[in-house]
């Protein structure tokens, strides 16, 4: 339901946006071109960017961003309690350009190395009984799991709102809602002990089946740039 | 620009099918619906597996009760493969199968160490340490003695009694006749049985031994005590107490074979052997899947002459080369035999690879692969019950290769908490029906492919569901 308001919401937004599509960008006339900075806070991390701004609505911009976090939390299934870290790795270094087609709208696009990398240990919290005994948890064994993205190198496009860098003053400020085009998601699971079976390729294709539709990771950037340098062309 | 916008229209709208094309709510589902599992789970595995058979003087399997218990630092880490542990154990058919607690891990720094006690009416269980210090399945020999046989032989060790440097005296200093001579069998931890007695009043026994100096240890033993220590040269006894003196030869050294058996493909297979070390004959079984590697332990020679020779005996129709080895010295770390398994050409025997797969019947969650290591018997169908020669060998992981000759009808039981379960097999294409018709709804064979490989050995895929799986 998330899913279908966020996308309806983006959908207005550009019908709204489009509505305005044909006044002309009043500083059409601009042929000075700059070079800046910018700092962005994402979904997919935190980090900088390098910008050109080639033209004046056509801008190039190299860039790093990254991001951790851990979160614990106990999987129960099966008659075993897994304490399981969750570590959240992700980011990319990324090349992109971006057009502002509207004063207060822009398209971006490039391609990114995704360093897309959830992985989570979990290992028993307990024994589980069986007959008379309690097996131990180094008997049972631990889970390992991994996700990678199917592509190494990413293609990032996104709808962006404000403005994608400075123009007159030295600061600005953009949003942009895209995604990572990432493939299906791989799946590396090891196991130990009892566990094992959890290693079976079939087993991991079945939970590949699950996450086989995120092949997009998406993305809601947060921009603010600063100019740096302007030079004229002529 | 109109051309433009189009364009970026089309952006959105496929940036909004990806959206929200990612159906959340179907996550943690199968494609009925059904939840899923992320972890898939094993049943324990033991690093050893135990096969004890309870045996006549002729090696025949006792078909009387008997009740078995076990002493020693592991007495009570023995378990049935549903995990439990009984005081003791009630055997039927001479036959017992319990594994490592599935908590212990064997290795140099923790070996294994138990002992094997028992009775049952009318027979005496002569007590067997067991020592192991590697993982792996062992087939263990405990002999059992009839009462009628014991007094059977009064006659002749009566005659024996005047020659025998052995003296046991009773609470009022006579001399007592033994019920049985064990000389020759050992009790796994380097004392060899020497007589068998029974108490017949209460009080202290003392035993004399007229060369004592050749022994580095003797004294009597009863059928209770632990054998991890040393036998004590008088004993306080009640009446109908059975007892056994025991001997220790001087500078006995504990040894053992490191064996490795290998073939061209994985085999399942079961290879009887004989070891001749320190004047004595030590057999067995091997039983596992090639590569096989496993170690023959509790060897006892003497200082003086630390040497062994190992004999295979591998079941048709498998050669083994070199069938025999001689050792130089078993108590070094490195004694080790390396033979490779052949089979003969000319026989019509086929390999045939099985992979079995058993489920619970009445609860399909517990669709468990039979991934632990069961004692299975393979036998021709067209021999009865009693004449048949069973095959042994172990079904490692669902899997187990055997030779069988083609369009026969064979016997292949498995043993599961120590019951054997019969299944037809077939290598006759035509019997598949039959064989998928068979049992009732608590057991049943539910799959039975047969394929051709193309070196003519055969695949056999079996499904059986089997409601003893249920408690595993």
């Amino acid at each position: 339901m998330r899913q279908i308001v966020l996308t309806l919401t983006f959908i207005l937004l550009f019908a709204v946006s489009s509505s305005h599509a044909q006044r002309r960008y009043k500083d059409c006339r601009e042929t000075r071109s700059s070079i800046g900075i910018s700092a962005k806070i994402s979904t997919n991390g935190v980090g900088g960017d390098f910008y050109w701004q080639v033209r004046p609505r056509f801008v190039v911009r190299a860039g790093y961003e990254t991001m951790r976090f851990n979160y614990n939390y106990e999987i129960n299934e099966k008659k075993i309690s897994l304490d399981t870290k969750f570590k959240f790795q992700t980011g990319a270094a990324t090349l992109t350009a971006g057009y502002q087609f509207l004063g207060w709208m822009f398209v971006t696009g490039g391609v990114g190395t995704l360093f897309l990398e959830p992985k989570a240990h979990g290992v028993p919290s307990k024994g589980i009984e069986y007959g008379d005994i309690i097996l131990s948890p180094e008997t049972v064994g631990d889970l390992s799991v991994r996700i990678k993205p199917q592509t190494k190198v990413s293609p990032y496009m996104a709808l962006g709102f404000g403005k994608m860098v400075p123009k007159r003053r030295g600061v600005s400020f953009g949003v942009e809602l895209g995604a990572y085009y990432m493939g299906a998601p791989k799946l590396e699971v090891n196991a130990t002990g009892m566990l094992a079976p959890s290693m079976d390729p079939e087993h991991i294709a079945m939970l590949e089946d699950q996450v086989d539709q995120f092949k997009f990771y998406p993305v809601i950037k947060f921009n603010l740039s600063v100019k740096l340098f302007t030079f004229n062309k002529r | 620009m109109k051309n433009f916008n189009i364009k970026l229209y089309g952006l959105v709208l496929l940036a909004a099918a990806c959206l929200v094309s990612c159906d959340i709510n179907n996550i943690g589902k199968d494609e009925n619906g059904d939840d899923i599992s992320l972890l898939r789970l094993d049943l324990p595995k033991f690093d050893a597996t135990y096969l004890m058979n309870f045996v006549d003087e002729n090696g025949q399997l006792i078909t009387s009760d008997l009740n078995i218990s076990f002493a020693g630092k592991n007495g009570n880490s023995l378990v049935t493969e549903a995990g439990r542990i009984n005081e003791t154990y009630r055997v039927v058919g001479g036959m017992l199968n319990l594994n490592l607690n599935p908590n212990i891990k064997i290795n140099s720094q923790n070996q294994i160490d138990f002992q094997i006690k028992g009775a049952g009416a009318g027979m005496v269980v002569l007590p067997y340490i067991v020592k192991q210090s590697l993982s792996g399945e062992r087939i263990i020999n405990v002999e059992v003695f009839n009462w009628q046989t014991l007094q059977m032989q009064q006659s002749t060790i009566s005659k024996n009694r005047a020659t025998s440097p052995i003296t046991v005296t009773t609470p009022d200093h006579k001399n007592l006749s033994p019920l049985a001579v064990l000389s020759g069998k050992d009790n796994g931890n380097g004392y060899e049985y020497k007589m068998l007695y029974m108490a017949t009043v209460s009080g202290e026994y003392t035993c004399l031994i007229a060369n004592a100096g050749e022994y580095d240890s003797w004294g009597i033993y009863t059928m209770s005590d632990d054998m991890t220590s040393a036998p004590k040269q008088s004993l306080q006894l009640n009446s109908g107490d059975l007892f056994t003196v025991v001997t220790k030869a001087k500078n006995l050294l504990e040894g053992k074979i490191k064996v490795q058996l290998n073939s061209g493909s994985k085999t399942s297979i079961s290879v009887g052997y004989t070891v001749e070390a320190g004047g004595r004959t030590y057999r067995g079984t091997l039983n596992g899947i090639t590569p096989l590697t496993t170690a023959i332990e509790q060897i006892y020679v003497p200082s003086s002459d630390k040497k062994a020779k190992i004999t295979f005996y591998p079941t048709a129709p498998y050669k083994l080369d070199p069938s025999t080895i001689d050792i130089a010295d078993v108590t070094t770390a490195g004694s080790k035999v390396d033979a490779t398994i052949t089979t003969n050409a000319a026989s019509p025997m086929r390999r045939y690879d099985l992979d079995l797969i058993g489920y619970c019947a009445t609860d399909k969650s517990l669709t468990y692969a039979i991934t632990k290591t069961f004692q299975y018997s393979l036998g021709s169908k067209e021999i009865s019950d009693d004449a048949r020669q069973w095959n042994n060998g172990a079904l490692v992981s669902g899997k187990a290769s055997f030779y069988m000759i083609p369009n026969q009808r064979y016997t292949f039981r498995i043993s599961v908490n120590n019951k054997w379960y019969k299944y037809d097999i077939t290598t006759n294409p035509k019997d598949i029906y039959e064989i998928m018709h068979q049992g009732d709804a608590a057991e049943y064979v539910s799959k039975y492919e047969m394929t051709e490989n193309t070196d003519g050995s055969y695949n056999l895929k079996v499904e059986i569901t089997n409601d003893e799986l249920c408690d595993l």
